[in-house]
């Protein structure tokens, strides 16, 4: 097939047309994205077993708590309660890291620090069996059930997988989150961190959620974005993830990862798995849409130890 | 002591041992403390106790507790029906009901005979126990009562609950309190159950049945009450009539609940008599009184027997001799529903048929609310024992608690150790319906769900990950099919009986399934299970 100059020249220049409309299309939808992409990212990693220490300065470093958490707010303290197995095993966030969080919150000056999760097995157990709604309880914090009957729809129009969520109430009613999920394998995700710490936090059935489930995280995320993320890395579960089930699964690490960007906290906890950010498909998607940082050259890292 | 008081002792009576049954009932739920006795109501039962030895040819020490109500009758006679049963008390608050409804005098005659069937049934029930069949909890008001409140009553009364609050969020003044009970009751979805209907259908026509006779179901139905009959007969506590005092009124003949009464109310019949006192307040002349040592024989012609006629016994025992081989030969023992997975414990399916009474504890106390009574899954004579529906609520992996409350440890008390290996069923996967495999979109929430380590579902497959079931690891608990996020029935169901199905390049038991397998003897359900391995 042969085509004339003029052809040629007509459509070029409506395909370059075309690419140029689109981009700036695109680019006007992330103009309205609910949160400002963040440039570089400051990622503090902890190690050591003194959690309460180590947490307030590393809060510190990114400005002190009460730079988040304003006086008289409410504050949401979210773990991985998922699982019904004792801590040990690496299933489900180290209580004590949760109640050294729900602490500093009521010490920055918190009105009310909650505590809950929307867990995969019977709730009553794992709540108990993790040993986070003691640990919680006697730290000052407020643990309930997440109560299906109370949800609200969260319409997410820039999702690219969904459009809207079915979220608990009560979290669209707190004014700070502190996602503070634990670092593991999992079946489907590879690992699961930050992100997918957030489904916690819905109400509807969950397993639609699994299909394009990296491109739904980030909507999520978008939507109903943490204030602070702690990733709890003192233990994390290298196989049969997300519920594991045998302690040789477990590796002790005794670190956290604290920031403020959700994705670069993902990002930097790859690595503990001898990972490369990209090689999971959650931080790729962020990374793709410009959500948070997910270049390890473009974090500002720093180490504490206590 | 007025002779009024001695009415209000025995209503005293029986309204703290309803509310001690209800509560105990009600509180069997996680977490059990030690030292309760949560399973102690159907262990108080003589029939169950001699049916459940003789159909598992073991003694059973727990019921213990069912000599005690054995020296009570022998001592008094039916108190235990009228002052402690919490059927008895049930009907009699029917009765109640209904008087008050009908506005009927309440003056029935008596037709001793028709007492008759209770012992056709105790002899029918003994004899199938004696061929390992256990028919007791059927009609035994100790089972009857804590499984129509766990399978009926309290399931019902929890969807209202939250129903209720759920509507009452809307009102800001009650959110609170809304708040606070769902947090304490509700927590969990509660408004799916099943298996309920035959139980509260039997609990309506039990109460309906006033209508005829008051106490209709302790004169004619309970083979309990017909075995406490036989045991009190001769007990030396009873009614006496001094004769002098009586003016043959008939006024206490016709207050007796239990038709009791004979004659103008000079004779009683004491296999009859629960002691609840009616009698006593009903006689204006002081006439009435109760005391060791009866009046005399001579004074009591129609003192009838619990018996019955030689010829209706020959009947019963024969009919059931006859019945009980007929029933095991063809009854579901023998062919049991596919889907019927038990929950752990239960071992061999004859054995627990036989020991379980099927009073519900296990049914009440499930976490997930996963266990609902069967209907005919089990064959006719396993009607309202413990099946577990994975759909509706799985087995939780490290869970223990209905192997904690069984009274007759027809489910064995397990550890968490043991727990963890019992094999209550195998997940069978269905590529026909399955997402990765049949829509080639990502799921593998299976995987995600499944509690064992390692995994008895992993993904495998080079671009899209697809589930495989690996036979010798799944337990069977259903969390998989509970969490299949397919519509209506789930991609991956539960078998209970493994032995049945058959694995494309293997047997279930055997090092891989690839999850292309089928079903034997079942040919209607092979379409369910496509695809090759």
């Amino acid at each position: 097939m042969r085509i004339s100059r003029r052809e040629f020249f007509r459509d070029a220049g409506l395909a370059a047309g075309i690419a140029l409309v689109g981009r700036s299309v695109l680019a006007a939808d992330e103009a309205v994205w609910p949160y400002a992409p963040y440039k570089t990212a400051d990622v503090i990693i902890c190690e050591g077993t003194n959690y309460k220490t180590l947490l307030s300065r590393a809060f510190d470093k990114l400005g002190g708590l009460k730079k988040f958490v304003k006086s008289g707010d409410t504050v949401l303290v979210k773990p991985n309660i998922a699982w019904d197995r004792p801590p040990e095993y690496g299933a489900t966030t180290n209580p004590f890291v949760v109640a050294a969080v729900v602490e500093l919150c009521l010490g920055a000056g918190a009105g009310e620090v909650k505590v809950y999760d929307n867990p995969c097995d019977n709730c009553r157990r794992t709540y108990d069996s993790s040993g986070i709604a003691d640990a919680a309880r006697d730290a000052g914090a407020k643990v309930s059930y997440v109560d299906t009957a109370l949800g609200k729809t969260v319409q997410i129009p820039n999702g690219v997988s969904v459009k809207k969520a079915e979220v608990y109430a009560d979290v669209l009613a707190t004014d700070v989150i502190i996602n503070v999920p634990i670092a593991k394998d999992h079946s489907l995700s590879r690992l699961t961190l930050g992100m997918k710490n957030l489904l916690g936090i819905l109400v509807e059935n969950r397993g639609r959620w699994h299909q394009r489930i990296d491109q739904k995280l980030v909507d999520l995320a978008q939507a109903v974005t943490p204030t602070l993320t702690v990733i709890d890395a003192t233990r994390i579960m290298t196989a049969n993830g997300p519920s594991g089930g045998d302690l040789s699964y477990v590796k002790r690490l005794d670190k956290l990862i604290v920031a403020q960007d959700v994705t670069a906290a993902e990002a930097y906890a790859t690595t503990l798995f001898g990972l490369a950010p990209t090689d999971l498909g959650v931080v790729k998607e962020a990374r793709r849409r410009g959500f948070g940082t997910a270049d390890l050259e473009r974090m500002n890292v720093s180490k504490l130890t206590a | 002591m007025p002779p009024g008081a001695w009415k209000w002792l025995r209503r005293l009576s029986q309204v703290v041992f309803f509310a001690v049954a209800c509560v105990l009932v009600a509180v069997t739920t996680y977490p059990l403390r030690p030292g309760v006795p949560y399973d102690v109501i159907a262990r108080f039962s003589p029939l169950l106790a001699v049916s459940a030895t003789a159909a598992s040819r073991a003694f059973i020490a727990a019921f213990w507790p069912a000599l005690i109500v054995v020296a009570l009758t022998l001592l008094v006679g039916r108190a235990f029906c009228g002052w402690v049963c919490p059927v008895g008390t049930l009907v009699d608050a029917g009765d109640f009901v209904i008087a008050k409804a009908t506005r009927r005098r309440r003056r029935e005659s008596e037709t001793p005979r028709h007492r008759r069937w209770r012992i056709l049934l105790l002899v029918g029930v003994l004899v199938f126990a004696a061929f390992g069949i256990q028919l007791a909890g059927w009609f035994d008001p100790l089972s009857l009562f804590p499984r129509t409140l766990a399978a009926s009553i309290i399931p019902y009364v929890a969807m209202a609950l939250d129903k209720v609050t759920a509507a009452a969020y809307r009102v800001p003044a009650w959110e609170g309190t809304a708040a606070a009970l769902r947090q304490r009751f509700v927590a969990e979805n509660v408004a799916l159950f099943g298996g309920h209907i035959l139980v509260t259908a039997t609990l309506a026509v039990l109460i309906l049945l006033g209508l005829a006779r008051r106490r209709f179901y302790c004169r004619y139905v309970c083979p309990t009450g017909a075995l406490l009959a036989v045991v009190g007969w001769g007990s030396p506590f009873g009614r006496r009539v001094v004769g002098v005092e009586c003016a043959e009124c008939k006024r206490c003949r016709d207050a007796c609940r239990m038709g009791a009464i004979g004659g103008c109310g000079e004779t009683t019949a004491q296999a009859e008599c629960t002691l609840c006192m009616d009698c006593l307040s009903a006689c204006r002349r002081g006439a009435v009184s109760f005391g060791f040592g009866r009046t005399r024989p001579a004074d009591n012609p129609t003192t009838w027997a619990p018996a019955i006629s030689r010829r209706d016994f020959f009947i019963a025992a024969g009919a059931s001799l006859a019945a009980a081989p007929a029933v095991l030969a063809t009854d579901g023992r023998v062919q049991r529903d596919l889907f019927l997975v038990r929950p752990p414990g239960a071992g061999e399916e004859t054995d627990f048929l036989a020991r379980c009474v099927r009073c519900g504890e296990c049914i009440k106390v499930c976490l997930t609310q996963g266990l609902v009574p069967t209907h005919f899954e089990a064959g006719l004579t396993g009607l309202w024992t413990p099946r577990l529906l994975p759909r509706k609520g799985y087995c939780e992996y490290r869970c223990t608690l209905c192997t904690q409350v069984c009274p007759t440890d027809a489910l064995r008390p397990l550890t968490e150790a043991q727990k963890k290996k019992e094999v209550i069923g195998l997940a069978l996967l269905d590529r026909t319906r399955c997402l990765p495999w049949a829509k080639n979109e990502d799921c593998n929430v299976c995987e995600e769900m499944c509690p064992t380590a390692p995994k008895a579902i992993e993904s495998r497959g080079r671009g899209r990950l697809k589930p495989h079931v690996i036979a010798d690891r799944c337990v069977g608990c259903g969390i998989c099919e509970y969490a299949c996020p397919v519509e209506g029935p789930a991609a991956i169901v539960v078998v209970g009986d493994r032995d049945r199905v058959y694995v494309a390049g293997g047997r279930a038991g055997g090092r891989r399934y690839r999850g292309g397998a089928g079903v034997n003897k079942e040919p209607n359900r092979l379409e369910l299970f496509g695809g090759k391995a």
